[in-house]
């Protein structure tokens, strides 16, 4: 390989102005859909879609607190005024009248459409008949001052079959109209914005709306000062959240990157150099980013965030080649030396990675595919651009100094070999015989939210009775008519469930719009005007009513049959367009219905039952159940994954290297650190995830390396001690940066930076005591 | 002598009060109404609907326990009973659940129930909120007329009559839109 000088950093520069373009021109997602399996089931899709943009992604739940009771329900009006003329939300509850009446003038005027009780039977006179004795008795009663305005005009009492389906009887309790909490010191308000939970940047300003009407009204308002909001629900958790990982990984990356410069600085002494020892991971990273854009089109935010982490590597490859340089010597010459183990290291690191490519997952594959490309660069680069670029004589003393602490550890080799072995199998020991569980399985446990934050969650929910929405029905269907239709078959038989107790009740989208063929079964049913009158006159004999006083009815049922069918528009500007939105959705391939089903008693028996019915397209769906086996399903795969990864590295190193005594040397400290620090993982009370056994394929993969340059032969001591010097300085960069990271709230980067750092220090320690002094 | 004249000077601020007394009218009315802090009466309701031909009869028990707890059972002609404590307003009917409703959600029966309540509570302020309130008649043999003030309200319920002798309530009259009225005739069991 004998290129010009100018020759291989044209190719480099071109090589880094390519992966520019291709990454300028990429489409960036954090779509959690890269992070289901690439042939999901119904009921993983369904998940997706429902954290993605269902109606409980959406969901603000308010309250205000902090000042005397009549100043909140005052502010919660003037709250839920300002956000009701914000196009931003599409629906603002606070129990106030304007919606509520809103929505029984569109049931009233709709009833005989929307009400299963419109049947060809229910207007014979007999049914009528049995309709009056009941509006006698309902007109004498404590309800009769509402019923009287109601009876003329609806006798079979329509809307008080759709108002009890509303479950307008239900909600938190009311003061002066609007909702407060049971004991009476907060307001509540529920605000669902129009964005769809996944557009982050839309739900952050919505919560700016939200803070900032709600500053509105405290300042106009006397005696408001002390009064405070209080905002959760899931767009409060996922701005946090990102706030959270962000502020997170940009203050501890900034600390991490200043004290690896800092200990660099003092290695070296020179800015060239240290500019230059950050060349291979930059470039690895740029490429790395850009064949993931080349490959899969797009790249997920998670590949961007982790993959550098991964890559950092590749760091290291730049402080082997300069610290083992002999001062005075040109880098050129260390490479033939060290170029054989710093080879082998990346090929086990590639191969411990290229078991993610197989992936199920999109997201995973990724991060395979950036890790691989990514040191293959960085290696390339400082295999052939470094030398091209390093001054002569660049190297100074210093560096050599690094060294000491770990050559007076290999003096006692034999003691300390003792003692790690002892450590090893004490560790195993506790790995064996450990209790309690292993793996993290709960969803939430990835979540950096604070308890206090989700408690409070659980807590307002349930003083408002939001939809905590865990077990549903969902129907998929080619068109809305047929998802209609068959919500309405679901619904049928769901009241048979209802009627046995196995839940206490459920929501349908047929109830707010029925399918356009039970809406024309319905018109079809009622009889035309002459018939209704004559059959009224007869069903009202021996009733105390006035015949004329149903001129309404017959006026209503005359409108009813002649009336366009109802359409999704219809329902503009009512808080059942709302409900309608959350449970009737265009999908991926289709339309879906959403049932939620309340007062599940025993979720397996009524998954068996809903299977039972036979209907196609319908799912019984657990949120929480599935979300959590969908979490089982990555840490499985993780799993695997990083086993293959290990078993294809056994292999490589066992070709390169050949004899028993050198693979041994390299295979037994990288075990030994890999089982120390999962015992004390789990010794410190920590739960094993996904980034946990990330953190592990990182520990071998850096390990690797320093347990191939400590196996090589002796060669001259003052290379040697270079030598040792350059994994104490490449061990250091590595602890501080993960181990900063550990500090972390945010779980991806706790996990991976207490793994690493623990791992990566006991592989050199480890390492360094298997070798013979020099 | 200077004991006489402490005494004069103590004496003195009553014999102001008692000068400046009000004759009888709305707030006396209302201050003796406020002394009432609980009361049990029995009702015989008669209602006559536009839509019907005959009228509708139910009888049964009033119970108030001050400020705002209201219960009327109905015995006849069928049992059922209707609470309201605070804002919560609950029907139970035979053979139906529970109806939950609130006094400020529910504008018909809401107001009508507030007007019996304020008006049991002495609570002027609040009665004038909603309507405009005139009394005819005097102490012995008084008639409380509430107009509501919302014209949207008054298309729903034209106006409410409170007779009353003394602090305790006699009959109540309404007047709904469309020519509906009842009236509900009250002996009192006991006051405390």
């Amino acid at each position: 390989m004998r290129f010009g000088r100018g020759a291989v950093l044209a190719l480099w520069l071109a090589l880094l102005i390519l992966a520019g373009i291709v990454v300028g021109r990429a489409r960036f997602s954090t779509d959690m859909s890269a992070f289901l399996p690439r042939a999901p089931t119904a009921a993983q899709q369904m998940l997706v879609d429902q954290l993605r943009e269902g109606v409980v992604s959406r969901l603000v739940l308010l309250s205000i607190e902090g000042a005397p009771p009549q100043v909140l329900i005052a502010l919660s009006r003037d709250l839920a005024a300002g956000l009701r003329a914000d196009a931003r939300f599409t629906g603002v509850i606070n129990g106030e009248a304007v919606t509520m009446s809103r929505d029984r003038e569109w049931l009233w005027t709709n009833r005989y459409l929307l009400s299963p009780g419109v049947t060809a039977e229910a207007f014979s006179v007999p049914s009528l008949h049995a309709a009056l004795e009941h509006d006698v008795a309902l007109l004498g009663s404590d309800l009769g001052m509402m019923a009287r305005a109601i009876v003329p005009a609806d006798p079979t009492g329509e809307l008080l079959r759709l108002l009890d389906r509303m479950g307008a009887t239900a909600g938190p309790r009311m003061d002066d109209g609007v909702w407060v909490s049971r004991d009476g010191t907060r307001a509540l308000l529920m605000v669902q914005s129009a964005a769809p939970g996944f557009d982050i940047d839309a739900q952050e300003a919505a919560l700016g709306a939200v803070d900032a009407a709600f500053a509105t009204a405290r300042q106009a308002m006397a005696g408001a000062a002390s009064a405070r909001l209080v905002r959760t629900g899931p767009p409060v958790f996922a701005v946090m959240t990102r706030a959270q990982i962000k502020g997170d990984a940009e203050r501890l990356s900034l600390l991490a990157t200043m004290l690896v410069v800092a200990v660099l600085l003092i290695a070296y002494r020179s800015a060239r150099v240290l500019v230059l020892a950050l060349l291979p991971v930059a470039s690895g990273a740029l490429t790395g980013v850009a064949a993931v854009a080349a490959w899969f089109g797009f790249v997920h935010g998670i590949t961007l965030g982790f993959g550098v982490t991964l890559i950092g590597e590749a760091v290291d490859y730049a402080i082997y080649l300069f610290t083992q340089t002999p001062p005075g010597q040109p880098a050129r010459a260390t490479l033939p030396r060290i170029w054989p183990t710093l080879r082998l290291g990346m090929l086990t690191s590639v191969c411990g990675f290229s078991a993610m490519l197989l992936s199920d997952f999109d997201g995973f594959a990724q991060l395979g595919l950036f890790t691989i490309v990514g040191l293959l660069v960085a290696l390339g680069v400082t295999r052939f651009v470094l030398p091209a670029l390093a001054p002569t004589g660049f190297a100074g003393p210093t560096a050599t100094a690094f060294a000491r602490p770990l050559l007076a550890l290999i003096w006692q080799g034999k003691a300390a070999s003792a003692a790690v072995l002892v450590l090893t199998l004490f560790a195993a020991g506790s790995l064996a015989w450990h209790t309690g569980p292993v793996w993290e399985d709960e969803l939430s446990s990835m979540s950096p939210l604070p308890k206090r934050a989700v408690a409070q969650d659980a807590a307002l929910r349930r003083e408002i009775g939001a939809p905590d929405v865990r077990y549903l029905a969902v129907v998929h269907a080619p068109d809305r008519e047929r998802a209609l239709q068959t919500s309405e078959h679901v619904a049928s038989l769901l009241e048979g469930l209802v009627a046995r107790h196995a839940i206490t009740g459920f929501d349908a989208p047929s109830q707010w719009l029925p399918s356009q063929a039970s809406q024309t079964a319905r018109q079809a049913a009622l009889p035309d005007s002459a018939t209704l009158s004559a059959r009224l006159a007869e069903a009202a004999s021996g009733t105390p009513f006035r015949l004329a006083a149903f001129a309404p009815f017959l006026a209503a049922v005359e409108a009813a049959r002649h009336v366009a069918p109802m359409q999704p528009e219809s329902l503009a500007g009512t808080g059942l367009a709302l409900r309608l939105d959350s449970l009737l959705a265009p999908g991926s391939g289709g339309w879906t219905a959403m049932l939620p089903l309340q007062g599940v008693a025993t979720p397996a028996a009524l998954a068996d039952e809903i299977a039972g019915f036979g209907v196609p397209g319908l799912v019984f769906l657990d949120l929480k159940g599935e979300s959590d086996h969908l979490l089982a399903t990555y840490r499985q795969e993780a799993l695997t994954l990083s086993i293959a990864g290990g078993l294809v590295i056994v292999v490589l190193l066992a070709v390169s290297l050949r004899r028993p005594a050198q693979i041994a040397a390299v295979l037994l400290p990288l075990a030994a650190a890999v089982i120390c620090t999962t015992a004390l993982l789990l010794a410190g009370g920590a739960r094993l995830s996904i980034f946990n056994l990330f953190g592990l394929l990182l520990v071998v993969a850096v390990g690797s390396n320093y347990c191939l340059f400590f196996a090589r032969p002796p060669g001259d001591p003052a290379d040697r001690q270079r030598m040792i010097a350059s994994l104490v300085l490449a061990d250091l960069c590595t602890v501080i940066g993960f181990g900063v990271l550990s500090f972390s709230g945010v779980p991806v980067l706790h996990g991976i930076g207490g793994t690493v750092a623990i791992g990566a220090c006991l592989s050199l320690v480890f390492a360094a005591v298997r070798s013979r002094p020099a | 002598m200077k004991r006489r004249l402490l005494m004069c000077l103590a004496l003195w601020p009553l014999a102001i009060q008692a000068q400046a007394a009000p004759p009888w009218g709305l707030d006396r009315l209302m201050d003796g109404l406020k002394s009432v802090r609980s009361a049990a009466a029995h009702f015989v309701e008669r209602r006559e609907l536009a839509a019907l031909n005959t009228p509708l009869q139910s009888a049964g028990t009033l119970a108030y326990v001050a400020p705002d707890q209201l219960q009327k059972v109905t015995l006849r002609p069928k049992p059922a009973r209707l609470t309201v404590i605070g804002d919560r307003l609950t029907v139970e009917q035979e053979g139906a659940a529970p109806r939950n409703l609130s006094v400020s959600g529910s504008p018909e029966l809401g107001a009508f129930v507030a007007s019996i309540r304020a008006t049991l509570a002495g609570d002027l302020a609040s009665l004038q909120t909603f309507y405009t309130v005139v009394l005819d008649g005097d102490a012995t043999d008084w008639t409380l007329r509430l107009v509501p003030r919302d014209a949207r309200m008054r298309s729903m319920l034209s106006e409410v009559r409170i007779h009353g002798v003394g602090h305790a309530l006699t009959r109540i009259e309404t007047e709904e839109a469309g020519g509906d009225r009842s009236v509900m005739d009250i002996t009192m069991d006991t006051a405390g």
